[in-house]
């Protein structure tokens, strides 16, 4: 008998099947977009499998997948860009059956990636719970999502229905969870508290989900693009992964380009290495580099269109400027609009987005958010402005989530970026700002309690 | 036997529930070397290492102190943490 030829790589990896050619000819590679058109809609099982092959986890043990996960360098896809091998190892060590969470709540009011995704390629995404369910030896998985409001929801039972039709395709059982209508709902601590019965809110925990979550069970709780590329690493390895990206943060990364722009909520992939202004200007984009552009989500940063355009889009080189990816927003700021009164108005919504369980979140974002208001207003002084940074800074790293810190961040790269709006307000000149503005969800009312 | 303090300074930080504190106040009288009020009332806690022994002890009685129990000493915060 003789063997093919085979490079050592293929060796070790036994029957790892080689990549498709990725992406639509004429158009940027992809990796998780890549496949039919955005408007063919959901891609079904048949074809899914038929593209990329069968799911890779199925011929590999946990352990292979675990390390396979480790080896990808995977960081999480939410916004916290933590490792999932961690989670994954924790896990394991951990007593208890464990249990997958696809966060798909995207609580972000911009952002459009994990709803596109469900939308388009929804057995990605539920591969990819396979096959970390597989990783870890979990008995449930749940997708934490939005129900019964969205084309997401129904493609997701859609292709739940048709998995369940597939021998060996849902090996492990899969529950929907309707998530809550707050920003701070799909905190991975608010999931796990929300799914023990609780109430919606992040808490401070001695553990972590992955080690005692959901009723005390090992938890891994990630974001539902972090398993769609667990989806191709499982098929594909963790070697063909990180040849997308860069060192500090492996992988093509989803981005929505949202606020003034052709078409917001539109979603691209970036394979990286690339700038930020490369995106923009992409088809139907920007001809020139904007005012501003707001990376991360509504608690993001602030960046100067000038600098953004050639900063590079890279989680790792972002984050060295002090700026995070998060969510894998980019939205850039109308030309009619005033940065420090959208500011403003984002710092409304954010106060009002306050669990209201620790002091400098449920005191201190209100406060920001009143003086900012009187700056946009045109009513503040000198004294004003100080007193917002020394806000800001006292409610940073504060609170039992993010929330407080993300907030300060907003605050800070704002005064920043925003110098010359800063001193017409300051002169006290009614604001230039026209325009919508990014949408903003509507405030709920009052906060679920338990 | 009882662990001197002696070996355990400069091993613990003060760790606070920001959920849980109810902005008492008791914490900051008792080390202020670490804690401080903010202008709401609710604690602040310094998160460098408790750095000698008298600052240990008193630490301790702060989170004796602290009547909602948001308050506890701990290692530093490990790599173990995580959100999505």
């Amino acid at each position: 008998m003789s063997l093919p030829l085979l490079a050592l790589d293929d060796l070790a990896c036994g029957s790892r099947r080689a990549p498709p050619a990725f992406g639509i000819a004429g158009e940027a590679v992809t990796r998780l977009l890549a496949g039919p058109a955005a408007s063919a809609g959901a891609e079904p099982y048949a074809a899914h499998v038929a593209r990329l092959g069968p799911p890779g986890h199925r011929r590999q043990s946990p352990e292979e997948l675990r390390s396979a996960v480790g080896e990808s360098g995977l960081l999480g896809r939410g916004g916290g860009e933590f490792p999932l091998s961690r989670k994954l190892d924790l896990a394991v060590m951990s007593p208890g059956d464990s249990i997958v969470v696809v966060n798909a709540s995207e609580g972000e009011p911009a952002s459009r990636k994990d709803a596109t995704l469900l939308e388009l390629r929804p057995h990605l995404v539920l591969d990819g719970a396979d096959a970390v369910a597989a990783a870890v030896g979990a008995t449930e998985i749940v997708v934490y999502l939005h129900r019964g409001r969205s084309a997401t929801d129904r493609n997701v039972v859609r292709a739940l229905i048709e998995r369940d039709r597939v021998p060996g395709a849902g090996a492990t059982r899969v529950r929907l969870v309707d998530a809550p209508d707050r920003y701070v709902a799909g905190e991975a601590s608010a999931v796990v508290r929300f799914m023990s019965g609780g109430a919606p809110a992040p808490r401070r925990t001695s553990l972590p989900p992955a080690a005692s979550g959901v009723g005390g069970r090992p938890t891994v709780v990630s974001n539902a693009e972090t398993y769609a590329h667990v989806a191709l690493i499982a098929r594909y390895g963790a070697a063909w992964f990180a040849t997308a990206g860069s060192t500090g943060s492996p992988g093509s990364t989803l981005l929505t380009l949202a606020g003034d722009v052709a078409a917001p909520g539109t979603v691209v992939e970036s394979l990286g290495p690339t700038t930020i202004g490369s995106i923009l200007s992409g088809p139907g984009g920007l001809a020139h580099p904007p005012v501003a552009v707001l990376i991360g989500g509504y608690s993001g940063s602030w960046v100067d269109g000038g600098v953004a355009w050639a900063t590079p889009l890279d989680r790792h080189a972002l984050a060295n400027a002090g700026v995070r990816l998060g969510c894998g927003l980019v939205a850039v700021l109308g030309t009619g609009a005033c940065g420090i009164a959208e500011t403003a108005r984002l710092l409304r919504w954010l106060a009002g987005e306050s669990a209201g369980q620790c002091g400098p979140c449920a005191f201190g974002l209100p406060a920001i958010a009143d003086l900012a208001g009187m700056l946009a207003d045109g009513r503040a002084r000198r004294s004003d402005v100080r007193e917002l940074r020394r806000l800001a800074a006292s409610v940073r790293g504060r609170g039992a989530c993010g929330h407080p810190t993300g907030v300060a961040e907003l605050v800070e790269s704002a005064l920043d970026t925003f110098a010359v709006e800063l001193r017409r307000h300051l002169g006290g000149r009614a604001c230039a700002s026209a325009g919508a503005g990014f949408p903003l969800p509507q405030p709920a009312s009052t906060w679920p309690r338990s | 036997m009882r662990i001197r303090d002696d070996a355990l300074v400069g091993r613990y930080v003060i760790r606070l529930d920001g959920a849980r504190c109810d902005g008492h106040g008791i914490c900051a009288l008792r080390c202020p070397e670490r804690i401080c009020l903010d202008e709401w009332g609710f604690a602040k806690v310094d998160p460098r290492p408790v750095s000698t022994g008298r600052a240990l002890a008193r630490a301790r009685r702060a989170v004796a102190a602290c009547p909602a129990g948001a308050l506890g000493l701990v290692a530093p915060e490990g790599a173990t943490r995580g959100t999505t």
